[in-house]
C-alpha cells in the first residue's frame, strides 16, 4: 500500500506549473459549463469559481478533503460510460447542501436545517445538472465520448461516502482529479468538490493533452 | 478514561483491557472484532474489500475481510487467547448509493458473506452483526465489557451489540 502511494506522490511531485495550470483549466472550462448550466435551471446567475484543481492519489482522497471522517457530507454519484468507464463524484459539506437546497427552492438562505425527500431530489438534480456539464466540457476538450448514467444521491459520514469510490474504483484507477469550487449567488458562496475518477483512456488522453508525463 | 485507539481503512489493532477501539465512517467497508471474554482481549478490523484472492494490492492482507481475520485471529491465540471462547462481531457493509443495479455496486453485501464464511470456517461464532442497510456507521469497541456501540448519522442514535 505505502509503495501505490509512493508512486502518486511521485506523479504530482512530479507536474511542473504550467502541467498544473493545465489541470486548474480543466477545472475552470467544467465549472463554466455547470455555472452556465445551473443559472438557465434556477433562471439566475450562478457563477462557480474554481478554488482550487489538482490531483491526489485515491486512498488520500479523505484526508484531503476535509479530515474529518465523522463530518457530514452529501455526495452525488455517477458512473460515466463511452470511452472507457469513469466515475464522478459531487461532494458538497452538510451546510452547504443546505443552503444550495434553499437556493435551488429560491427559500431565504438558513431555511432549511435538515433535508426533506424533495430537497434530496433536488440536490441530486443540481449535482447531475452540474456533472452532466462538466463532462461535456471534458469531452470537447479531449475529443472522447463520455455518457452519464443516472446519479445516486448518499448524506452521510464523508468515510463512509467516499468508501464506496475508494473501494470500487480502487481497483482499477490511482488517481483522482479534485476540484474545489464555490458556488456563487449574489454574496452568497458555497463550496462544493467535482472528484473525477478517469480509468486508463481519459487518464492517458488528459496526460497526451497536456504533455504530462507519467512515470 | 481508558486509552481510545483508532483503527484506520485498511488497518487492525489488537488491545487489551482496558482500551477502547474505534473506527469512523464505515460504508461499504466492514469492520470485524473479534473478542475473548476470559482474557479479556480483542481486535478490531477494518476491511475494505471481501477475498485477498480477488485484490489487486497483494501488499496489505488487512485490507481483505477473509485474510485479515485469520490474522487478527492468530494474534490472539498467541496472546493466549483460547479458541473457543472467542466470539465475533461484524458491522458495516452498507450500500451507500442506491442506484442502478450493477453488481459491482454490492461490495458491502460480499463484504459480509466473506466475513461470515470465514467465521464459519474458522468455528467462531458470529454473536451480534449491524449490517447492511444503506448508512455509514462508526463502531466504538469496549475493551471492558466486549461492547460494541455503533452511531449512525442518519438516524441520530446509538445502539449496542
Amino acid at each position: 500500500m505505502n509503495e501505490e502511494k509512493s508512486i502518486n506522490y511521485e506523479r504530482i511531485a512530479n507536474l511542473t506549473d504550467i502541467q498544473k495550470d493545465a489541470l486548474r483549466e480543466i477545472g475552470n472550462i467544467g465549472a463554466a459549463h455547470a455555472a452556465t448550466a445551473l443559472s438557465s435551471m434556477l433562471k439566475e446567475t450562478i457563477m462557480i469559481d474554481v478554488t482550487s484543481s489538482h490531483i491526489i492519489g485515491i486512498e488520500d482522497m479523505q484526508n484531503e478533503l476535509f479530515g474529518d471522517p465523522s463530518d457530514k457530507v452529501a455526495g452525488v454519484f455517477m458512473q460515466v460510460t463511452g470511452s472507457g468507464t469513469h466515475n464522478l463524484l459531487m461532494l458538497f459539506p452538510f451546510e452547504n447542501t443546505l443552503q444550495l437546497v434553499d437556493m435551488f427552492f429560491k427559500r431565504p438562505i438558513g431555511t432549511s436545517t435538515e433535508l426533506s425527500s424533495k430537497d434530496e431530489s433536488a440536490i441530486n438534480e443540481i449535482g447531475n445538472v452540474c456533472a452532466c456539464a462538466y463532462l461535456n466540457a471534458m469531452s470537447d476538450l479531449l475529443g472522447i465520448t463520455l455518457f452519464p448514467t443516472v446519479p445516486g444521491l448518499a448524506v452521510d459520514m464523508l468515510g463512509a461516502v467516499l468508501q464506496f469510490p475508494v473501494l470500487e474504483i480502487g481497483r482499477r484507477v490511482d488517481y483522482v482529479i479534485i476540484i474545489q469550487t464555490q458556488f456563487i449567488r449574489n454574496a452568497d458562496r458555497f463550496n462544493g468538490y467535482f472528484l473525477f475518477m478517469p480509468d486508463d483512456d481519459v487518464q492517458k488522453a488528459i496526460m497526451d493533452k497536456f504533455k504530462i508525463n507519467v512515470k | 478514561m481508558s486509552k481510545e485507539i483508532l483503527v484506520e481503512v485498511g488497518k487492525y489493532r489488537v488491545a487489551s483491557n482496558p482500551t477502547i477501539l474505534k473506527s469512523i465512517g464505515i460504508g461499504s467497508c466492514l469492520s470485524i472484532i473479534l473478542y475473548e471474554p476470559d482474557k479479556r482481549i480483542g481486535g478490531m478490523i477494518h476491511a475494505m474489500l471481501p477475498y485477498y484472492g480477488e485484490g489487486r494490492d497483494k501488499h496489505n492482507p488487512i485490507k481483505y475481510v477473509d485474510t485479515s481475520i485469520y490474522i487478527l485471529l492468530d494474534d490472539l491465540l498467541r496472546m493466549g487467547a483460547k479458541k473457543e471462547k472467542i466470539i465475533a462481531k461484524i458491522a458495516g457493509g452498507s450500500q451507500m448509493f442506491s442506484f442502478l443495479g450493477s453488481d459491482i455496486m454490492n461490495v458491502g453485501e460480499r463484504n459480509i458473506k466473506a466475513a461470515k464464511e470465514t467465521l464459519k470456517k474458522e468455528k467462531i461464532r458470529l454473536k451480534s452483526e449491524e449490517t447492511g442497510g444503506n448508512c455509514g456507521r462508526t463502531v466504538i469497541l469496549d475493551m471492558v465489557t466486549g461492547g460494541l456501540t455503533i452511531r449512525k448519522v442518519s438516524e441520530n442514535i446509538e445502539q449496542n451489540i
